[in-house]
């Protein structure tokens, strides 16, 4: 056994040694890339001025995997000095983005009717479509993440959408 | 062969560096997976198991998480640190110095309870058991899920109680090094030394991780006393050693993987009386794995696995004094073959099913003791097939039904079913699970048995959750066991394995609050107990209504931790064992006579202090068995064996670096 150990040291060693280092993922979760883009939204996306300020807020519902993974990134990363807080849905506080999971589809009723989240960007996972009020929809092809973008969505919450997001889009609503 | 090693971590470290262009600026934690573009995101494939990934209120089996910063917080160096905070999870003694679990009252240790590394299934194949105290690094660790109840439908014979699936670092997803070093002192000396070596290359196309863990410990400083009352001390005659070699390769959807595992015990307490001197035993094992995964489209893919296991364990082979301690030196060559298919057939219909065909392969390596069959070789076959099925609906409600068919030429073929009801409301969830599972015998338990089959098992579980808010959580469950054909060791004349005739039933129930919030983490836990007939099992009776051998009827975890800023947090862990009951050896009738142990508080405290003068240094101190309370590790059943004591109070420091 020790053979064993001595030899499979020195492999290891060779391999390490000559691996180039660049960033791969070779077994990421869908949840995992979904809270990355979740991420990535904040830098292409500008709220009205009373929203630019203080922690960002963020809510799911029903996505708990998404949850989860948001929650492992709140811990680990601050979105220009700003944390991230990941909460749960309630009807007094105000989110800068709801995640919706696709059989939520009844709280887009609740939250269109709540003033204090008229700017909030509402993002639904895997929807057949992407939702009037939702600005944004999460779709999988080829096993990859993609979104579909609602501009005329993302302007009634007074929200500004930049041009590199648009052009990410795999569609858009105007 | 060390310097060989540490050199590499350093050069691979170094050419990382070099490679990111970022000779002069230390990679972060953050560094990779979470600094990502949009446009590097859409790049990556996602996993199809994943995409159905199920929250723990959604899961159909009662479920516990533990992360490495939950580890982190508790100030664990061991995992016992860890497990003894679960629900319904308590240790006792077998034999050779060897520390196993309890689960609900039961004694777990041999092959009912199954440990999983990172797909690596770590139970020695001889008898099935595993060995706590020492042995593996919880440094190392990135998360351990554990289903407290049957995993047998899923994952097979040894997990018929329950299944800890241990995930490392070596699958995380961002390129690191880290090192552990662990001590602990009590008022007679050093008890606890360790180290952790961890590092992570995370490339284009290629994972290479390899970490190592070499520590020295000991048991207990206290003094054990044999039925007779004579002592001997067991500071320097209780050593568990461990040095353990992982690595890990993966390139696209193939992974490789190697495990070295070297353990081992000191101990000087046999059957009744005391042995002359301290003996060692060894438990070597040693693992490798091969596994591609072929993506047939976004929601059918097919994984192969290959895996070989050589489990040493028990090795004892030398003279000892008048040949008090048994020589024993078999081992076990397992070759296992799994090819399993994963479909999400609907949007709401998920099918898992596989087959699973391994041998094992059992060399008694000293000429003088063949096995039974006359021959110094052993060899069982088996073949597997399990299938299970998901079902979700658009309103959360799950049903998860599977089964696992399991043919063997070692013993009598077995069915076991399982099916689950999962429904999630807004705040609530329920959970009803109704499921068999067994313990499939393992070599030893033929080779010295008696036409031995399969032990079997029947359980109903019901869960209730409430999430009050995103900070409160509420989970209780109930639970009824009913095991029948346990398999025993039979204190005849000849010492065979047999079948028990006849049932053996268990009641209880475990209760979870947990509050979660920026600054604060509490957790308050209790399980409960009742053998609803103790005297069915002679071995494991008390002679008291409702309570076995070591099985405490309550236990409470309490839990608190508080963030006090970014640096300074402060963890304090109570854990109240009720009653107990232990064995003292047998009245003149034979039966068993009992010593009380009375309830016992222990209390642990850990202050960890991160980013040390602003580097990535972490130190955590702590006290643990705070009270001095004398822990004991009950024999849960009659072997003549007193409580063997474990550690007295003791104070501990972990160094934790990431490079």
């Amino acid at each position: 056994m020790r053979r064993i150990t001595n030899i499979s040291v020195k492999v290891v060693f060779v391999l390490a040694f000559l691996l180039p280092v660049k960033i791969f993922y070779a077994q990421v979760s869908d949840a995992q890339v979904k809270a990355m883009f979740i991420y990535n939204f904040l830098k292409y996306i500008e709220w009205p001025i009373e929203s630019s300020t203080g922690n960002i807020k963020i809510c799911v519902i029903g996505a708990e995997d998404i949850a989860g993974e948001l929650e492992v990134l709140a811990a680990k990363k601050k979105f220009n000095n700003r944390s991230i807080d990941v909460t749960e849905f309630n009807n007094k506080d105000r989110f800068h983005i709801i995640v919706l999971a696709n059989n939520k589809q009844d709280y887009l009723n609740t939250i269109s009717k709540l003033e204090h989240l008229k700017n909030t960007l509402i993002i639904t996972n895997e929807w057949k479509s992407v939702g009037k009020s939702a600005a944004i929809n999460f779709l999988r092809i080829d096993q990859k993440v993609r979104f579909d973008l609602n501009i005329t969505a993302a302007k009634a919450a007074q929200l500004h959408i930049s041009d590199q997001l648009t052009s990410l889009a795999h569609s858009v609503q105007q | 062969m060390r310097i060989l090693f540490l050199l590499g971590l350093l050069l691979s470290s170094l050419w990382s560096q070099a490679q990111e262009g970022s000779a002069t600026k230390p990679p972060t934690e953050n560094q990779g997976f979470y600094d990502l573009s949009l446009e590097e995101l859409m790049n990556i494939p996602v996993t199809v198991a994943s995409s159905t990934a199920l929250s723990n209120r959604e899961s159909p089996g009662i479920i516990t998480t533990i992360t490495a910063s939950e580890i982190a917080a508790i100030g664990a160096n061991d995992l016992i640190d860890v497990l003894k905070t679960i629900p319904g999870f308590n240790f006792g003694v077998d034999v050779c110095g060897v520390v196993g679990l309890m689960i609900r009252g039961n004694w777990a240790q041999e092959g009912k309870v199954l440990m999983i590394i990172d797909g690596l299934r770590i139970n020695e194949e001889a008898y099935g058991t595993l060995q706590f105290g020492n042995h593996f690094s919880v440094d190392q660790i990135e998360k351990i899920e554990i289903i407290r109840g049957p995993g047998s439908a899923m994952y097979g014979g040894y997990a018929s109680l329950a299944v800890i699936n241990i995930t490392t670092k070596q699958f995380s997803q961002t390129s690191g090094t880290a090192a552990a070093l662990n001590l602990g002192a009590t008022a007679r000396g050093t008890v606890h030394q360790s180290l952790s070596l961890d590092h992570r290359l995370i490339s284009k196309k290629t994972t290479v991780a390899v970490s190592a863990f070499a520590a020295k410990a000991i048991r207990s400083d206290r003094s054990y006393a044999d039925l007779a009352g004579n002592e001997y001390d067991m500071l320097r005659q209780s050593d568990l050693n461990n040095l353990n070699f992982k690595t890990m390769i993966a390139h696209g959807n193939t992974t490789a993987q190697f495990l070295v595992d070297r353990y081992l015990t000191t101990q000087r307490d046999a059957y009744g009386s005391n042995l002359s001197q301290a003996y060692r035993t060894d438990f070597n094992s040693l693992f490798a794995e091969l596994k591609h995964k072929i993506e047939l489209s976004s929601n059918h893919s097919l994984t192969a696995l290959y895996q070989f296991k050589q489990s040493t364990p028990f090795l004892y082979d030398q003279e000892s004094i008048d040949e008090e301690y048994a020589r024993y030196y078999v081992n076990v060559n397992r070759h296992r073959i799994d090819l399993s298919s994963n479909a999400q057939l609907t949007n709401k219909i998920k099918l898992l099913s596989g087959i699973e065909l391994y041998s094992d392969q059992a060399n008694s390596k000293r000429i003088e003791s063949n096995f039974n069959n006359g021959s110094n070789k052993l060899e069982i076959n088996n073949a597997i097939f399990y299938s299970e099925g998901m079902y979700r609906s658009t309103t959360n409600f799950n049903i998860t039904a599977g089964f696992r068919y399991h043919y063997s030429t070692g013993f009598k073929a077995v069915f076991t079913p399982r099916i689950a009801l999962t429904k999630v409301f807004d705040k609530l969830h329920l959970k009803a699970l109704l499921s068999q599972a067994y313990r499939n015998p393992s070599i030893e338990n033929i080779n010295v048995g008696i036409n031995i089959a399969p032990e079997h098992a029947g359980f109903l579980e019901l869960e209730a959750g409430y999430k009050f808010n995103d900070k409160w959580n509420l989970t209780a469950n109930t639970y009824y066991i009913e095991k029948y054909g346990t398999i025993l060791y039979y204190f005849d004349t000849q010492d065979r394995y047999i079948n028990h005739i006849g049932t053996a039933a268990s009641l209880g129930a475990e209760a979870e609050l947990k509050f979660k919030s920026k600054k604060w983490y509490i957790n308050i836990n209790t399980a409960i107990a009742h053998a609803v007939n103790q005297e069915a099992i002679q071995t494991y009776s008390t002679g008291i209504a409702g309570r076995l051998i070591g099985a405490a009827y309550a236990k409470y975890n309490l839990q608190i931790n508080h963030q006090l800023n970014s640096t300074f947090s402060i963890n304090i862990n109570h854990s109240l064992t009720g009653k107990r009951f232990a064995s003292s050896g047998f009245d003149a009738d034979g039966n068993n006579l009992m010593a009380t142990i009375e309830p016992q508080l222990f209390s642990d405290l850990a202050i960890t202090i991160s980013n040390l003068f602003n580097t990535r240094m972490k130190v955590v101190v702590g006290c643990y068995n705070l009270l001095n309370e004398q822990e004991l590790f009950i024999q849960p059943y009659n072997n003549e064996h007193n409580p063997l004591p474990g550690l007295s109070r003791n104070f501990r420091i972990k160094l934790a670096y990431n490079f």
